[in-house]
């Protein structure tokens, strides 16, 4: 404990709390995921994974469609450089270091060195969990973004207990594009197009990791509830409250380094999933399966002051 | 220095790389880059389909685990000699291969090809893992030898008791209690019918797309395709048989091409239901290898093939 608070002290001379927040927000996400698939796995074993694995899949959909119609709407064709370099859903971490070998409208190569997610579900003993993340969000959010013609190829990741570094190929390839589609993935097949500016401010973390806390709880809890049935909740609710006790530590710790006095407002900061009060707007279409009631009995007790 | 039956190998590997060019270089010279790799993508997604589907079902005929790594055991190409390779993972459930020389990415790089090699190396293995685990595996291609940015191959299939039902768990995976007596050896798999196979399928599956695709049209590509590979094939055959102190005739043909005079009697084209193609595959390249004979350096006063009083020294 002491060597966290030395390492958390030293990090505080380094981020601002601005930045601190962020990243507290983005592990208690990651965190989140764990938790929950890791109380899903060990009461219900490989059933547990399927449900963890499908919830994955369906978030990673919901994902890679929002962006899509974000970029559409915004004027921007669907491809690989836009969907990696433009409006993206989430404000960066500092803490991640990715190596860009390639971008361009067909294909997007990089490699990632360092990876917040991968390190915090390693210090948590939750690799195997993290490597299900990798493994059934990435293709199903940017395939399904490029209107299911995109194709994932990460076979090296963080997780996997050989590898040191994340190896993304990610391709949408104009031969495998139907032609009705490709003027609205390919600048060259739409002629007088005019790339539009980006828009200057993306979401902020707090808007973006609760908007998507929210969809990958709720599909989760969706999958479990269809693939196990209603005991689950029980299950998804043993992981919403180790969750919720563990983003409390991490706010106390953040409130001591920074010299904040510890209460709603360092959790409101630090906290993605706000749920006193809900933030409704956020919340709409992901209610099924007492979604909210669940983070209200089990996430807020744990979280909350 | 390889050895004679590694050559033969290595003439049928290059003559497959050297057909797929030949038709994917005529596609894309026709009808444009998008357009012809359409069609040669489609192609290939086919023909990686239909093997995954054919080891699948010789696969549970004959009892066996319908797992990944009985996949990769199937895979007849890792005999030819120049493929170097490594098993990083080797799994039921997971398959990580790293490749460091392939003849086929060096054939196709070293003509020119590398696009359309890529065209293959993307769609292939991906469709043919797909069809082994009926739509629940993964395939991850995330370099290749093709693209110039790579070094190496990097093959990553993932195939996760999670995502399949009890059933086809209990089938696939020895940890979900498959009967262990039930576990036969999988036959060693034959170079030359499995190359043959192969040849026979995508020429046919191109074929099929393009005439999908563009009609007479698509077709009168890939007949120029063949006409170009008949010619440079033969061109390679009659030198590779002079570099082995033969002659081309039909045994040597036999030996150092995959597919036999007469495709009615040929396993590589069993179930293939394209007469038209294989009737223009037999006129265009398989009498013209098979009819012909050619004379030996011998006879045409070079260096004699051997002699045979050198073999009774040893």
């Amino acid at each position: 404990m002491s060597k966290m608070r030395t390492a958390d002290a030293l990090a505080a001379e380094v981020y601002s709390y601005e930045q601190r927040c962020m990243m507290d927000l983005s592990d208690n996400y990651t965190l989140l995921y764990a938790f929950i698939g890791r109380a899903l796995i060990s009461k219900y074993g490989t059933e547990g994974e399927r449900a963890l694995r499908e919830g994955l899949r369906r978030y990673g959909r919901d994902r890679g469609l929002a962006s899509r119609e974000r970029h559409l709407k915004a004027g921007f064709k669907v491809n690989m450089r836009n969907l990696f370099s433009v409006m993206f859903d989430l404000p960066g971490d500092p803490r991640f270091e990715r190596e860009l070998q390639e971008l361009n409208e067909e294909e997007r190569v990089s490699h990632t060195l360092v990876c917040p997610m991968a390190d915090i579900w390693k210090e948590y003993g939750m690799r195997e969990i993290g490597r299900m993340y990798c493994e059934e969000f990435h293709p199903a959010c940017y395939n399904h973004y490029a209107f299911d013609y995109g194709v994932t190829n990460l076979a090296k990741t963080l997780t996997q207990e050989c590898d040191d570094y994340c190896d993304f190929n990610v391709v949408l390839r104009k031969a495998n594009v139907p032609p009705e589609l490709l003027p609205q993935c390919f600048e060259e097949e739409d002629p007088g197009y005019v790339r539009p500016e980006p828009p200057s401010e993306g979401p902020t973390g707090k808007e973006g990791f609760e908007t998507l806390s929210i969809k990958l709880y709720y599909y989760i809890l969706e999958a479990a509830l269809e693939i196990i049935g209603p005991e689950a909740s029980a299950a998804v609710g043993e992981g919403l409250a180790s969750a919720g006790a563990d983003g409390r530590a991490r706010a106390e710790r953040t409130a001591v380094n920074y010299g904040k006095e510890f209460g709603r407002e360092v959790i409101r900061d630090t906290y993605p999933i706000s749920a006193d009060p809900f933030d409704e707007e956020l919340w709409s279409g992901y209610k099924g399966g007492n979604s909210m009631e669940l983070i209200r009995d089990y996430l807020a007790p744990a979280l909350l002051v | 220095m390889y050895n004679l039956h590694e050559i033969k190998l290595q003439n049928m590997q290059d003559a497959f790389s050297m057909l797929y060019l030949s038709l994917a270089d005529k596609l894309t010279g026709e009808f444009g880059k998008t357009e012809g790799e359409r069609i040669l993508r489609e192609a290939v997604r086919r023909a990686g389909r239909d093997s995954g589907e054919e080891i699948l079902n010789k696969h549970r005929q004959l009892g066996i685990r319908t797992n990944l790594k009985n996949l990769m055991k199937a895979d007849c190409t890792l005999l030819d000699p120049r493929f170097a390779g490594k098993h990083v993972a080797d799994e039921e459930e997971r398959q990580i291969f790293e490749v460091y020389t392939c003849p086929l990415a060096h054939f196709w790089n070293w003509r020119g090809g590398s696009d359309a090699g890529s065209c293959f190396c993307e769609e292939f293995q991906r469709a043919k893992v797909l069809a082994y685990t009926a739509g629940k595996g993964q395939l991850n291609l995330s370099n290749r030898l093709t693209s110039i940015r790579d070094g190496f191959c990097l093959l990553a299939a993932f195939y996760r008791e999670a995502n399949i039902d009890c059933e086809a768990a209990a089938a696939s995976f020895s940890k979900c209690g498959g009967k262990e007596e039930a576990k036969p050896e999988i036959p060693g798999a034959s170079f030359r019918e499995n190359i043959g196979r192969l040849t026979a399928d995508l020429y046919t599956r191109i074929y099929e797309t393009a005439g999908e695709s563009k009609g007479e049209e698509g077709r009168l590509a890939v007949k120029k395709g063949l006409a170009a590979f008949a010619a440079e094939e033969k061109a390679f055959l009659i030198k590779k048989a002079e570099d082995t102190g033969k002659c081309m005739d039909a045994e040597f043909v036999r030996a150092n091409f995959q597919l036999d005079a007469d495709p009615a009697g040929d396993e590589a084209w069993d179930g293939i239901l394209n007469p038209e193609a294989v009737a223009l595959m037999k006129e265009t390249v398989l009498d013209l290898f098979f009819t012909a004979q050619y004379p030996s350096r011998q006879e045409r006063g070079g260096i004699p093939e051997s002699d045979p009083k050198e073999e009774n020294k040893n």
